[in-house]
């Protein structure tokens, strides 16, 4: 009996944070957009501005799952973020970007293109900045290396999309080419989410029998530097995919 | 004028030497971007490659339309035959 009342309203609580999610998505623009805009300051700073104020809104979102009892969450080495550049993740589920701006003040990320038509994303992402991939190399390479400059941490998932659940992590090669053609060190995020769930797999709806728990750590940086001895920024590039896809694999086999 | 053969030799070492891809894995019809693995910015490192290779800058939009090995060795060869008009 207090199992299926638990689990109708963890339901109920659900639809409800992504209806949120979703309101917030649109009205945010409206609202937030114009008084940004207004206030004085260099576009830089209006940037600033948009991405600390996505920060605390998803902050404020994961608060607010949290209390309803949708998910819990642990938050383990945070202070190794400070200065982080290019911050690289697993993509488990629908939420990890969510949780990462949330513990990333100054958090920009690559999106896919197709976020920017979706009207509940792309109020967000105009007023943050984020970087489109708008599959122009070149382009998107230059914007990292500016967003590197403003002390932007970019959050990237170089598996490209969210994992499929139960198969071994393969990576894109984007990743490695930011790390390598920027010379930036990496910092490693590993998210776990038990019992799996807002997989590919799962559509929202689709909610686990436990509440949700949310596992996230930040490891030790990868330096770059021995990776920019290789011969081609080609050949180094492949070679950090490589070892990228080797530490995830691992570090994600040890927790599990 | 080089001939074709001299082109895609040429290409196929110079695959090799940028990303690590075995002579014998490479076909005329190989498709770069789904047999070769090779990705955007791959690309943007190739066209820089030919760029040297024939002393002549390929248009952005012309290697847009290039899927194979065999698309490669016209587009250079397109470009050395330019040079020589």
């Amino acid at each position: 009996m207090w199992n299926r009342i638990d689990y109708g309203w963890r339901w109920f609580a659900t639809a409800f944070s992504f209806f949120m999610f979703g309101l917030g998505g649109i009205l945010v623009p409206i609202v937030v957009i114009p008084i940004l805009y207004l206030l004085p300051g260099s576009t830089v700073q209006k940037q600033q501005r948009g991405q600390r104020f996505i920060h605390y809104a998803f902050r404020t979102f994961i608060g607010m799952m949290a209390s309803l009892g949708v998910l819990t969450y642990e938050v383990k080495h945070r202070t190794k973020l400070q200065d982080a550049k290019l911050v690289l993740a697993n993509h488990p589920t629908l939420l990890d970007i969510v949780f990462l701006i949330s513990i990333i003040p100054n958090a920009s990320c690559i999106v896919k293109s197709a976020l920017v038509r979706n009207p509940f994303t792309w109020g967000p992402i105009k007023l943050a900045g984020y970087i489109i991939n708008d599959d122009d190399a070149d382009n998107v390479l230059a914007l990292a290396k500016t967003a590197f400059n403003k002390n932007h941490a970019l959050v990237v998932f170089p598996e490209g999309s969210r994992t499929t659940p139960h198969q071994q992590t393969t990576l894109k090669r984007g990743a490695a080419n930011i790390a390598i053609r920027t010379q930036v060190d990496i910092s490693p995020v590993l998210i776990q989410c038990t019992p799996l769930t807002l997989t590919k797999m799962h559509r929202w709806y689709q909610i686990p029998k436990k509440r949700m728990h949310f596992y996230i750590e930040i490891k030790d940086k990868i330096m770059i530097s021995p990776y920019l001895e290789s011969k081609t920024p080609s050949k180094g590039a492949r070679q950090l995919t490589r070892d990228l896809s080797q530490y995830f694999n691992q570090e994600i086999e040890l927790r599990e | 004028m080089k001939n074709q053969q001299e082109i895609y030799l040429k290409i196929v070492a110079l695959f090799e030497q940028l990303f690590e891809i075995s002579p014998e894995d490479i076909t005329l019809e190989s498709n770069l971007y789904q047999d070769l693995d090779i990705d955007s910015i791959d690309a943007v490192d190739l066209v820089i490659e030919l760029r040297k290779m024939t002393g002549k800058k390929i248009q952005p939009e012309d290697f847009k339309q290039v899927r194979t090995v065999a698309d490669v060795v016209e587009q250079v060869q397109k470009l050395l035959n330019e040079t020589k008009a």
